[in-house]
């Protein structure tokens, strides 16, 4: 049916409907009488906008961008209301937004807040301009309380939980961008380098913080300690500080700097920063926050105590910020700078003159000795000597003649010193080889651990006939049969019976083991993390279902461990070495033997025969978040240098 | 075309249009005053000559539409701040406006009933004496299909004043026998 042939009394009529809606009409005059009102109030405003000719992504960013805080209370609010913004030009605004919750609104606040202080109580030339600043960043707050406090909260988060390069990578791009905008503000004269460069001292600093917690990096590969990242953001506020000029950003009146109870203050935390390192390496970090937060509150109580209308000592500033940043810096990048050398290993190994853990302090030294013995480093171990001998006149602890015998301590004649006793040499042997032949050569042998220093005394005294070694041997493959299926295993058995064999000279046929040993390094590998460990190691106990238990971590010797079973049977398919490498590799928060024992076990995987070695590339990849940190700093220092200096520089 | 022949020509189906979004009439006034102040202050962004009604048509949608769509954020704000009973002052804004007349009450009431985009076309095109042509470039449709718009939505209220079933369930009705 044609739509002009339907009857027309069928409609309601256009009358009518004009009728109805006639109450909501607006007068014609009116209404062109207020569009002109509003057209004539906003070109006033605009004369008086320095961005009135700026592009419309500019204009559009500066009506979400706090632009009374970004231009030092220059301009009031953006002429472009966002209604008229598209939606790429929103974006700006938006993804600059987390760069402004951690970099220029924290500076503000805190600068702002001291720049009132100063207004309240001398005379100010910029006092209008830092009351505006401080107005709006009040307002700021109070607006976009939740969001910030969001990224606030997920910047934690995603510290916390080992994911920096994501977090990292978000502030990469939002700090971009709102430099981005900054940098195009600044050329029209808008901003200044007191507060661009103060934003980026607080956003720095507190990047530096966050990214210091041990979890740093844990869940990913990375080649080189994370602790630099800290260390690069702490080195970005150092470059920063003497770059904003002299107008103030730490406030350090004179009166402080020359308050000489304040200087001893600094004097003692660099004390106790040093006793510290000679008496326990761990307590480093605290005494230098412990310190840090002395001194800082120490400025501030005598700030806010004294009031602050007092000249500013450049000087003092810069001194402040070198003795709390430098000392900080230097412990976060000590595993770069302080390399660990196979000449440091050797005084390591050679030092070994008490166990305060016995048959433990033993077995971390042993891992480290005999790598140190095997490179050919020829260690003197005369220290070692003397406390062995006096293990043999004393306690006797099979598992640290275990490993003295494995590293080549004992001579042949301090063994007639172990033979007494159930548990002497003469007992153990005969309890390993003793009885009849066909029961003992199935019997696997229960626990290797005390036995193992027997089977090398043995061999040593040459007291083992070959039918004697080839019973042994035959113990041990059973033995490795055992430990293969046992629900409980561990890689270090499984290195001792190869080694033993080694030792009675019966070595095992590598390739009908390869097999059978790789499928255990694969179980026992890991790529997860338990709470503050890292992962890529190997686990020292582990079960059939091991990887559905929470907790189970990498191992320090039980990786050491699996890089010699990985020289002597080869590397298994499947096992990424980067995330072994990354496990082994040297870290600020690591200290005592654990940072030998990573370098030694890290030297050897490094030395493996067909093992390629990390490329630049995969620096590049597995760094992305050293590099975005580096990033994050040259854009900050573009940002402070680019920026026009504050009116009081010129 | 100058800024006053421009508001001459837009103004009622902008008002109708903003009305239909959703906004009270009064509030739709002033937002459709405020697009129109936007619109030519920023006209320099307007891609074509936006003397030209075809090409400011739709330019003044798109900022009508921004203004509209941060007026209802700001609104639902406010009202979760003031629990500000709005509709009530309407009601008695419209009372003292509206014609005693209960042939007109019962055709508003229709024209709030009716589908939007049948309701969007009405409010657009007989608030004032306005062309279908104007109406069509608000809403970057053709000009029949605006007029077919009217002419279904014409034919719907009168189904509803009459009590006679819509127009759809005749249809399905018609199918299904």
């Amino acid at each position: 049916m044609s739509l002009n042939l339907e009857p027309e009394c069928e409609m309601v009529a256009e009358a009518e409907l004009r009728a109805a809606l006639r109450p909501h009409q607006v007068a014609a005059a009116d209404f062109e009488a207020g569009v002109r009102q509003r057209i004539q109030t906003a070109e006033a405003e605009r004369a008086s906008d320095p961005l009135a000719n700026a592009p419309q992504w500019l204009r559009v960013a500066a009506a979400i961008l706090p632009l009374p805080i970004i231009t030092g209370g220059k301009v009031a609010s953006s002429a472009l209301p966002l209604a008229n913004a598209s939606g790429i030009s929103k974006l700006l605004g938006y993804v600059a937004f987390p760069a402004i919750s951690l970099f220029v609104l924290p500076g503000a606040a805190i600068f702002g807040a001291a720049g009132i202080r100063r207004i309240q109580a001398g005379n100010v030339p910029d006092s209008m301009d830092l009351l505006a600043t401080h107005e709006a960043t009040r307002l700021w707050w109070r607006q976009n309380k939740w969001l910030a406090g969001f990224f606030y909260a997920l910047t934690f988060a995603l510290a916390w939980l080992g994911a920096t390069s994501l977090m990292l990578l978000v502030y990469l791009i939002s700090l971009g961008v709102m430099l981005y905008v900054l940098s195009s503000f600044a050329k029209r004269g808008l901003g200044n380098r007191h507060l661009i460069g103060g934003s980026c001292v607080t956003g720095l600093g507190f990047l530096g913080q966050v990214s210091g917690f041990c979890t740093i990096g844990q869940r990913d590969i990375h080649l080189v300690d994370q602790t630099l990242i800290p260390a690069i953001f702490f080195g970005g506020v150092l470059l920063l500080i003497p770059l904003l000029g002299s107008y103030e950003t730490i406030r350090v009146p004179v009166s402080v700097t020359q308050r000489r109870w304040l200087w001893v203050l600094v004097l003692a935390q660099w004390l106790v920063a040093l006793l510290a390192w000679v008496w326990q390496p761990t307590l480093l970090m605290a005494a230098i926050l412990f310190g840090t937060a002395v001194l800082i509150s120490a400025i501030v109580f005598t700030t806010i105590k004294f009031g602050s209308p007092l000249p500013v000592n450049q000087r003092g500033r810069i001194v402040v910020s070198l003795l709390v940043t430098v000392p900080i810096i230097a412990w976060f990048t000590q595993p770069t700078w302080r390399q660990m050398t196979p000449a440091r290993i050797k005084t390591y190994v050679e030092a070994f003159d008490k166990a305060p853990f016995s048959s433990s302090s033993w077995a971390q030294w042993e891992i480290v000795a005999s790598w140190a013995i095997e490179s050919g480093l020829d260690p003197d171990l005369s220290n070692a000597r003397q406390l062995l001998a006096t293990e043999i006149s004393g306690e006797k602890n099979p598992f640290v003649l275990g490993s003295a015998f494995r590293t080549g301590l004992v001579r042949i004649d301090q063994i007639d010193q172990l033979s007494d006793g159930i548990v002497g040499y003469e007992a153990m042997r005969r309890s390993l080889l003793d009885g009849p032949q066909q029961i003992v050569m199935t019997q696997s042998i229960p626990s290797l651990d005390p036995y193992d220093w027997v089977i090398r005394a043995s061999v040593l005294r040459n007291d083992l006939t070959p039918e004697q070694r080839d019973l042994l041997a035959k113990r041990l493959h059973v033995t490795l049969q055992y430990v293969s299926k046992n629900p409980i295993r561990r890689l270090e058995d499984v290195l001792r019976v190869t080694q033993l064999l080694e030792v009675i000279e019966r070595p095992i046929d590598r390739d009908r083991y390869r097999s059978q040993i790789h499928d255990l390094l694969r179980e026992s590998h890991t790529t997860d993390c338990g709470f503050f460990q890292d992962s890529g190691g190997f686990m020292r106990y582990f079960t059939a279902n091991a990887r559905n238990l929470p907790g189970k971590h990498g191992d320090l010797q039980a990786t050491a461990w699996a890089v010699e079973l990985m020289q002597i049977y080869g590397v298994p398919d499947g096992i990424d070495l980067n995330w072994v490498r990354s496990f082994l590799r040297p870290k600020a928060l690591q200290f005592g033997d654990p940072v030998y024992i990573a370098a030694a076990a890290l030297a050897r995987l490094n030395h493996l025969s067909g093992v390629a070695q990390p490329t630049w590339l995969d620096y590049v990849y597995y760094e992305r978040s050293l590099i975005m940190a580096l990033l994050l700093v040259a854009l900050c220092l573009y940002a402070t240098v680019s920026s026009p200096a504050a009116r009081s520089d010129r | 075309m100058d800024l006053s022949e421009l508001i001459r020509h837009y103004r009622g189906p902008l008002v109708g249009l903003i009305a239909s979004w959703g906004a009270p009439w009064t509030d739709a006034a002033e937002l459709a005053q405020d697009s129109f102040a936007d619109a030519y202050l920023n006209r320099e962004s307007c891609s074509g000559d936006w003397t030209q009604p075809d090409i400011f048509g739709p330019w003044l949608r798109g900022v009508a539409h921004n203004l509209y769509r941060n007026w209802a954020r700001g609104r639902r704000r406010r009202e979760r701040v003031l629990k500000f009973d709005s509709s009530a002052v309407e009601q008695a804004v419209a009372a003292t406006e509206q014609e005693p007349s209960e042939q007109l009450e019962r055709l508003r009431q229709a024209i709030e009933q009716l589908s939007d985009e049948h309701r969007q076309v009405v409010l657009m095109h007989y608030l004032e004496e306005t062309s279908v042509k104007e109406v069509a470039s608000l809403l970057l449709l053709p000009a029949k299909t605006v007029e077919g718009r009217l002419y279904q939505a014409r034919r719907a209220l009168f189904r509803m004043l009459n009590n006679e079933p819509p127009a759809s369930l005749i249809g399905k009705v018609v199918t299904c026998l």
